[in-house]
């Protein structure tokens, strides 16, 4: 029997703090659902204790009323106590300050004996209950019956643990991760790809002009030297570098909304497009000074491998006079430091990822990336976080080379096509574009579910979520 | 909480359900790989152990003036025989596997999936043969763009094989966690505490507790002893039970483990 249909209402009183030290932590918890009420208040109002905070709650919102100020540090008396505990659901438990169980209360009033202060509640935010509270409900509801009392956050900044009919989170094996890499990509395709789409959009548009421009102005690869210095300097100076820099910087952008998007979907919260943009928005100044100082990292690494074998060749050309004794002396050794360059660079592909999720930068970003890929994990070959890395990005790539086939054959198919030429090299351009993006897409969503099941594995990320639901 | 993954159930005419977890793209498509690794590894294999019989016998020399003189005198025929050579290889390593591993192949049995028909029976030759044979169509430049399209548009993971042939490609059953600790057995556990912490426990925190118990060597000392730490208290103070700080959580949380298994153990 659902017991909002009885009758019966309860008081819901606060009898004590469990420990006394912590009332500021709770008076602040307990100001997310009394409205109008500064937390300094409310922390001066639990120095005089009990407190009534009810005498209105249906069974079914005194106890959740119960739940939360057990789960914030107090205790609780019901008046009339509840019958029998309330058998509920897996979903209702689930029930964590940000979701705000209760949308709206009646005025809560004083202890027993004191001055009746009407404090009024808050209304659950309409992103979380689904809207405001309609003026015709009673007073003695606490939660309008039509609301969705179960409603998962929509938008929490902190993963709240995953939903019902969201991925499990647990570790995976290289075939989980890429199973579950396809799933995420089929089962929100269209989001992702409209994420993404802002930067394919910008680069495809950025090349059908220079079609466009070359076959008006009749530009062939001859003629380019025929034309204006000034011209030649405008575009290779000014407008070919500005170009650039804006495409690499919508592409990180983009790929920073990816991330994040595909985070959001991975602890089970909703995705939009324009959350994830302005998410990373706020974190683009890191994003973009990490991203230079990663670059200038694998440029010194290049430089300092590149200089080593060369005074290595140089030392055996001087000792052996002989040039080929050199090369095979030293091919081993740059054998070594292009292995070593590659394993540095691999060891930073997570850097974007801490960026986003973890909001850290610069070299804390950079430490945390390689302290992530690094040591083994447990369970079937390979067990390396470095050797699983390297085997999925090979991985990517044969499935970047698939779906990009998928597109290009279609492309190159054009020109047997009786159409414009210029029309055949711009479907056949956007054809390529749209299966890059979509091949580049896969990698990116595959690359965050590696770095989840590196903290699942390394951090246990998977089990906290799993207690955060399990706490009440 | 419901599950994302992909199962089907499939209802015996005996009235029976079998409930079978479909395996992914991700699966097959690795369980490819390693089966493509291995038929190359034997087609290699084979050339050269031919080439060094040919070569111990002195006969390297007549082989190789064969094959120029056949070039010349089939053209372009002898092209296409190696392909169709090759093929059959290809495809017959497929066939011959599913038939008699009844729906598995090496690869497959490394990612621990199996083909079935769609009635869960083990599938026939003839449905490894007509699943096989439109291979041809999924391989281009053998990276199965065509097959990884089908796939991730069909909500079974199928591919063209597989529709033609009306079969599906399921997980095995997994065996129990190898990396299970061994946890005490003892049943001396008379902490009234602890008792009163298992009697309150629900599915979902015996769970809780005993991923953590599974999984607690891979984590680094840091997360393990603070999760540890957080799922006792969590566990604890729903039956109101303070935890000394002298108390080992591991401890706790095997014991309560160990307890939990006893109380609900079917008889």
């Amino acid at each position: 029997m659902d017991p909002d249909t009885r009758n019966t209402v309860h008081t819901v009183v606060i009898t004590r703090l469990k420990d006394p030290s912590k009332k500021d932590k709770i008076a602040l918890s307990l100001s997310r659902i009394i409205k109008n009420v500064p937390p300094e208040k409310i922390s001066e109002r639990l120095e005089t204790l009990p407190w009534t905070l009810t005498r209105k709650a249906t069974p079914k919102n005194a106890s959740r009323l119960e739940r939360f100020i057990n789960k914030i540090g107090a205790e609780t008396k019901i008046d009339p106590p509840l019958a029998a505990p309330i058998m509920a659901e897996v979903q209702e438990t689930q029930i964590l300050p940000e979701t705000h169980l209760l949308s709206q209360t009646q005025v809560l009033s004083e202890q027993d004996g004191g001055t009746e202060t009407p404090v009024q509640t808050e209304p659950a935010p309409p992103e979380q209950s689904g809207g405001p509270i309609e003026e015709s409900l009673p007073a003695s509801e606490l939660v309008p019956e039509k609301q969705p009392v179960t409603a998962p956050p929509k938008e929490s900044s902190v993963p709240s643990g995953p939903p019902e009919g969201s991925f499990p989170l647990e570790p995976l094996s290289l075939g989980g991760i890429l199973d579950r890499t396809f799933q995420i990509c089929r089962a929100h395709f269209w989001k992702l790809i409209t994420v993404v789409a802002i930067w394919w959009g910008v680069a495809t548009l950025v090349g059908i002009l220079f079609i466009i421009v070359g076959a008006v102005a009749g530009l062939t690869a001859a003629s380019l030297g025929q034309l204006p210095l000034w011209l030649l300097i405008s575009v290779g100076v000014i407008l070919i570098p500005v170009g650039l820099i804006v495409l690499i910087a919508t592409f990180y952008l983009a790929q920073g909304a990816l991330i994040h998007a595909v985070s959001s979907i991975y602890t089970g919260r909703e995705v939009r497009v324009g959350a994830s943009y302005s998410f990373v928005l706020g974190r683009l100044r890191k994003l973009a000074l990490t991203y230079i100082l990663v670059f200038v990292l694998m440029f010194g690494m290049v430089i300092a491998a590149g200089a080593a074998g060369a005074a290595w060749f140089a030392v055996f050309r001087y000792v052996t006079d002989s040039g080929l004794w050199a090369v095979l002396v030293s091919l081993p050794l740059w054998l070594v430091l292009a292995c070593a360059v590659i394993y540095g660079m691999f060891k930073l592909l997570l850097v974007d990822k801490v960026i986003i999720i973890e909001d850290l930068g610069y070299m804390a970003a950079i430490k945390r990336s390689w302290a992530l890929i690094s040591g083994k994990a447990e369970g079937q070959w390979p067990r390396g976080y470095f050797l699983r890395l390297f085997i999925l990005l090979q991985l990517f790539i044969l499935i970047n080379i698939a779906v990009s086939l998928l597109f290009q054959i279609p492309g190159a198919l054009m020109v047997l096509l009786p159409m414009p030429k210029i029309l055949a090299q711009i479907v056949s351009h956007i054809l390529s574009n749209v299966g890059s993006v979509v091949a580049g897409l896969f990698a990116s969503v595959g690359m965050v579910v590696f770095y989840y099941d590196i903290r699942n594995r390394k951090e246990g990320f998977d089990l906290e979520m799993l207690a955060s639901i399990h706490e009440d | 909480m419901k599950r994302n993954f992909q199962t089907v159930t499939i209802e015996t005419p005996e009235h029976f359900e079998l409930h079978f977890r479909l395996a992914g793209i991700g699966v097959r498509f690795l369980a490819f790989l390693v089966d493509r690794l291995i038929q190359a590894g034997i087609i290699l294999g084979l050339a050269i152990i031919v080439t060094l019989l040919f070569f111990m016998m002195g006969k390297i020399a007549d082989v190789t003036d064969f094959f120029v003189r056949m070039s010349k005198f089939m053209g372009q025929w002898i092209i296409a025989l190696a392909i169709l050579v090759y093929g059959v290889v290809v495809i017959g390593y497929f066939i011959l596997f599913e038939y008699l591993w009844s729906g598995s192949t090496p690869g497959k049995k490394s990612q621990e999936i199996r083909v079935i028909r769609k009635d869960g029976r083990p599938i026939t030759f003839l449905d490894a043969t007509v699943r096989n044979v439109l291979r041809f169509v999924d391989l281009l430049a053998d990276v199965y763009p065509m097959g990884l399209l089908v796939m991730f548009l069909d909500s079974k993971n199928r591919r063209l094989g597989d529709m033609a042939a009306g079969t599906l490609v399921v997980m095995e059953k997994t065996s129990a966690d190898p990396f299970a600790a061994a946890r005490s057995t003892g049943t001396g556990i008379t902490d009234p505490e602890i008792r009163d912490a298992v009697a309150a426990l629900t599915p979902e925190d015996y769970q809780l507790i005993s991923k953590f118990l599974t999984r607690r060597k891979e984590l680094d000392a840091d997360h393990r002893a603070k999760l540890a730490h957080d799922i006792v208290h969590s566990v604890l103070d729903k039956a109101a039970i303070s935890v000394t700080a002298s108390s080992d959580p591991e401890g706790i949380l095997e014991k309560m483990e160990v307890l939990y298994m006893e109380r609900t153990r079917i008889f």
